[in-house]
């Protein structure tokens, strides 16, 4: 337990000095591309120094955005944020854990399983968007919230404006306790001891409870880290869609805005809460079981034989291919082209002639919406490569350097891994490369990379591992074993998992405004456009959000519904 | 009308078919009548209706099982066997120690009171007493606090003590035995077997012991059933079943019974000159601490094609020994020559390169990746040490197939659906197929049944002979060593505490504890 302790301890340490450097390199980053556009760049590395030695004297600079200092324009609306990351755990984990625990039974794995991939089918924004429209139309609620409805808390007279977006957030946070869960729930699904508790006379009741519950929990809170990364990508889109004026809210203007040294700031907190809910989550965890859960766990083999099974991983492949087909020949299938305005009346309902209707612009929604999901696929596809051949393919090529070069990458990626993708992507896109897929793909990566890593890990550790090493099988050889294992559902279930993930982040960077340049929009950036007139033109929002749930469900189906998979 | 108290039988099985999910048969007909204090050994391989027959008696057949006959329970009418038909049973379950049946993360003590107390009624503190009582029965028992560990880190044998304790504590009418003993070493098997025959005498209960092991016939003077394809192909005693008229398929059984005095086998004769390993003052890493280290370190010669066995118990430090010698684990100091090369001068990546020599083949199921079909474990060593490929690999392949009996199966099949048989099968082929100069044999019967042991004993002595790996074999069974080497280093303690030719300390062994392992296997 000590020498786990040390070297998670060490870890975090490592991960925080990273982070630091990290947000260095981001302030200069953006000094830099500011110093481009009106006088010759100073030399980057005395940047990243100077604002190293800055930081290290707690001195964040001044925020461009208030033009008052970056710490103070930071802790204004800070305990907004903060609290609604704590509601919406709290309501992460009321809806989470319950369902989750009663998913460990046999009987109720089989039925919460599939519709758990029907959940996470629906990306954050997508959710609120509806829970809005559900609360506006059913309860006329208002689909913006006021800070003070969050904080100071309780406000007498805005709680109701308070609701939406915690519910947003909590609805996420379920969703990663259930993944984490069902990572857990199919490691365990192999296991014999608890049959063997049976038969030695224990209830199966008495076994859940005494043993299996235990290790469950324990499981959670060694992925509470992952869970947090959740609650933050979450809150960044509750913020913006409830207009709702948090830290997340300004990390999403100020990248806009180039604001480096307020960005770098908001990054350097996400980051240190992340590693230290990870440290903390990871020794609370190896604690109570004194072994920590798969990154990914196995596959449920006895259920993805079934026949019920494999017919919905068919359906799934087989809408994932009609769209594909339909996305290929989307100039064939729609009537208007990319962008073209006054096709038709503005807002005008489905009928005949529009069968989507039309939005403010006159666009026709169906031409739209056929050429976001052709911009969606193929920009997804490209960073679903750049993500498992830059990760998953490094990662387990990396575990096999000798130890201290790999446990460096490791740590580094870690850093960055720490980092909500959501984040990394807005900063890459603001700073880097406007091209979404590359950018999708690069803020994929660091997870992709960190789990293949300690998968490969785990295998070394194996007993088959240890005989190859001993008959002098050489690391080339082990590292086939490692590709064979990472691809042994296939690279089509591989790049469908990927896909299902990287399509939710490409549509919601989309949505925030961090998509592509015009005319071309994806499903995020279309949904985005139709925001302010969802609750009265629902259409316009209503059809791209279909079309985008229907791409990663049938992605995730396609998969196969009992993958202990994260993605 | 019940007959007198003796006589009644304790339970009578009529006809049970027991019908799995997939339409298979686990049981087909089958009948069984049990005294109260009889003693019945049910035999057979693996995927024979042993499980099936141990789970309808402790009432843990799966929910999609169906089941047929009808079951009397002391004389009284004869009634379906359905949900609660054990009711006024006291049945007591004994699975076997290395299958783990309790929860990785909490003591075993803990998890053996907690089922004890389940067992009982009665508060966990008065189980635990109840074990300790039972423990104390016997001399050669362990102490309770021995189990106070984590299951995977608790020394099997005193695990086994621990689970025969429990199912001893509640004084059984019947007592189901699930392959109790059959992962243990011979002496370990056989003073479990002994203890748990005492109690038998003692309390006075019914057991059924399934097994797929020869020793537990040996050594349980009962009623054998020997079940093969949920059919009962013979029943009787074993003289009866040894005697020459008994059914073909019990005789295979009977012959694959393991002996110290076989048919004697032509074996190669090592090859003179430069030997393939040379230990001198070997002593391990663990060992430098001077209370523990021994007075000298290890010194041998293994001649190339010559065999040595290293005998002893789990734990005796046999297989550390191995380790040290082969560069696995570190030495604290000592020399090692392995073909021609000190291995202490070698850097790890060369000798790795130098271990490509050596084949393993253990009883571990899980030496195996199981996410490798059989034509990709068989073909490894050939691709990465040797560089073969194309129509070469695929007739070496074959042929190293065909020569363990695995030919006829599906070269997509993956490790992980292969029976432990068929596995050990595969690491034979593997490992004929990498021309080892050394091959390490450890314990490679373990978790075998009876008729696989009897081809895993016969195929590692065909490659013994036929082969020119030298042999270095890890095992607390004297036949596998006598069968497969010619010298013997026996272990205790982390201590060689005799050592000489195989004949000789057969013959005339000298410390105790060789005395005690040559008779766990003098059946």
């Amino acid at each position: 337990m000590l020498r786990f302790a040390g070297d998670e301890i060490v870890r975090l340490l490592f991960g925080l000095m990273g982070a630091v450097l990290l947000a260095a390199a981001l302030a200069a980053l953006n000094d830099a591309a500011l110093a481009s556009n009106a006088s010759p760049a100073w030399p980057f590395f005395q940047i990243v120094g100077q604002h190293l030695i800055a930081i290290g004297q707690g001195d964040f600079g001044i925020s461009t955005l208030s033009g008052a200092p970056a710490w103070v324009t930071f802790a204004g609306p800070w305990p907004t944020t903060l609290s609604l990351l704590i509601m919406g755990l709290a309501v992460a984990l009321l809806v989470g854990l319950p369902l989750g625990l009663a998913m460990s039974l046999e009987s109720v794995h089989r039925i919460v399983a599939p519709l758990l991939q029907t959940v996470a089918a629906l990306p954050v924004f997508c959710a609120a968007l509806l829970l809005a429209f559900a609360a506006h139309h059913g309860l006329g609620w208002s689909p913006s919230a006021h800070p003070a409805a969050l904080w100071p808390w309780p406000h007498a007279t805005a709680w109701t404006e308070a609701v939406l977006p915690v519910m947003t957030v909590g609805l996420a946070g379920a969703a990663a306790i259930l993944r984490v869960l069902h990572c857990a729930i199919a490691a365990e699904a192999d296991a014999s001891w608890p049959d063997g508790l049976k038969r030695l006379g224990l209830t199966v009741l008495e076994i859940h409870l005494r043993y299996k519950l235990p290790r469950l929990l324990a499981g959670v809170i060694a992925a509470s880290g992952e869970i947090l990364l959740a609650l933050l990508s979450a809150a960044i889109v509750a913020e913006w869609v409830f207009r709702c004026p948090g830290t997340a809210d300004l990390l999403v203007k100020a990248a806009a805005l180039h604001d480096g040294n307020l960005a770098a700031l908001i990054l350097l907190a996400f980051l240190a809460m992340v590693l230290c809910t990870q440290t903390l989550g990871k020794l609370i965890g190896y604690a109570m079981v004194r072994e920590l859960a798969l990154p990914c766990a196995d596959i449920r083999r006895d259920l993805e034989a079934s026949g019920w099974h494999f017919g919905l991983r068919l359906l799934g492949w087989t809408v994932l291919g009609a769209l594909a087909v339909a996305a290929l020949l989307h100039d064939f299938l729609s009537p208007a082209p990319i962008g073209a305005e006054m096709v038709g009346p503005m807002f005008s309902p489905p009928s005949g002639g529009f069968p989507f209707g039309t939005d403010i612009l006159g666009r026709d929604i169906y031409s739209e919406t056929l050429h976001a999901l052709a911009a969606t696929l193929s920009w997804s596809l490209a960073a679903t490569l750049i993500a498992i051949t830059g990760g998953g393919l490094l990662g387990a090529a990396c575990a096999r350097l000798p130890s201290a070069f790999a446990a460096l990458l490791r740590w580094t990626f870690g850093v960055f891994a720490a980092v909500p993708a959501l984040v990394l992507g807005i900063v890459i896109v603001s700073l880097l490369s406007r091209t979404p897929a590359l950018a999708v793909g690069l803020a994929a990566t660091p997870l992709a990379f960190v789990r293949a890593f300690d998968r490969a890990e785990i295998r070394a550790q194996t007993r088959h591992a240890e005989f190859a090493r001993a008959t002098g099988l050489s690391g080339l050889a082990l590292f086939k074993r490692d590709i064979r294992a990472e691809l042994q559902s296939g690279l089509m279930s591989l790049t469908a998992r990927t896909l299902a993930s990287v399509v939710i982040l490409l549509t919601t960077l989309g949505f925030l405004g961090f998509g592509p340049l015009p005319p071309w929009r994806d499903l995020g950036a279309m949904i985005a456009s139709a925001k302010e007139n969802s609750l009265t033109a629902w259409w316009t929002a209503l059809f791209p959000i279909l079309a985008l749930a229907l791409v990663v469900l049938s992605a995730r189906l396609a998969v196969g519904p009992d993958r202990g998979d994260r993605p | 009308m019940s007959d007198p108290i003796g006589t009644t039988n304790l339970l009578d099985l009529r006809d049970i078919s027991l019908r799995r999910a997939d339409g298979t048969l686990a049981l087909d007909r089958f009948s069984l009548t049990l005294a109260p204090n009889e003693k019945v050994v049910v035999l057979g391989e693996h995927g024979s209706g042993k499980d099936a027959l141990i789970r309808l008696l402790d009432g843990s057949l799966p929910p999609d099982t169906s089941c047929e006959g009808t079951v009397a329970i002391r004389g009284g009418t004869p009634k379906p066997v359905e949900e609660g038909w054990r009711k006024g049973l006291a049945v007591s379950y004994l699975p076997a120690a290395r299958g783990l049946p309790f929860a990785p993360h909490v003591s075993a003590l803990k998890q053996l009171c907690r089922v004890a107390a389940r067992a009982l009624r009665a508060p966990v503190a008065s189980a635990r007493e109840e074990l300790r009582l039972v423990l104390s029965r016997h001399d050669d028992a362990p102490p309770l606090a021995a189990l106070d560990a984590w299951p995977a880190k608790t020394d099997p044998m005193a695990l086994a003590w621990g689970l025969m304790a429990y199912a001893l504590c509640r004084t059984p009418a019947l007592l189901l035995a699930d392959h109790a003993f059959s992962d243990l070493g011979p002496k370990a098997a056989a003073t479990l077997l002994a203890a748990l025959g005492r109690e038998q005498e003692r309390v006075g209960f019914a057991l059924v012991y399934a097994t797929g092991s020869m020793q537990a016939v040996a050594r349980l003077s009962g009623r054998i059933v020997v079940l093969r394809q949920g059919r009962v192909v013979e029943e009787g005693t074993r003289e009866k079943l040894e005697s020459g008229q008994a059914h073909a398929y019990t005789s295979t059984l009977f012959r694959a019974m393991p002996q110290l005095s076989p048919v004697e086998r032509t074996v190669r004769q090592p090859i003179r000159g430069q030997p393939l390993l040379q230990v001198s003052a070997l002593v391990l890493e663990k060992a430098k601490d001077e209370n523990s280290r021994p007075a000298s370190g290890l010194t041998l010669e293994l001649p190339r094609g010559g065999a040595m066995a290293f005998v002893g118990e789990e734990g005796s430090g046999r297989r550390a020994m191995a380790r040290g010698m082969l560069g696995l684990d570190p030495t604290y100091s000592g020399r090692v020559v392995f073909d021609a090369v000190a291995l202490d001068v070698l850097s790890p990546t060369m000798r790795s390169r130098l271990r490509r020599r050596i084949a393993f083949i253990t009883g571990s199921d899980e030496a195996l990746d199981p996410g490798m079909s059989i034509t990709q474990t068989v073909e490894e060593p050939l691709r990465t040490h040797l560089g073969i490929s194309g129509d070469l690999v695929a007739g070496y392949r074959e042929a190293a197939l065909k020569r363990v009996g695995l030919a006829s199966l599906d070269g997509r099949i993956k490790v992980a659906a292969l029976s432990p048989f068929d596995r050990r099968r595969l690491q034979i082929a593997r490992a004929h197929l990498a021309s080892p100069l050394l091959a390490v044999i450890d314990e490679p019967l373990r978790g075998l049944d009876a008729f696989a042991q009897g081809v895993v004993r016969e195929l590692l002595a065909d490659m013994r002979a036929q082969g020119d790996a030298a042999f270095l074999v890890i095992t607390a069974d004297f036949t596998v060593a006598k069968a497969l080497a010619s010298e013997a280093f026996v272990f205790e303690n982390q201590r060689i505490v005799e050592r000489g030719p195989m004949a000789q300390i057969l013959q005339s062994p000298k410390a105790d504890i060789t005395r005690a392992l040559i008779a766990a296997v003098s059946l």
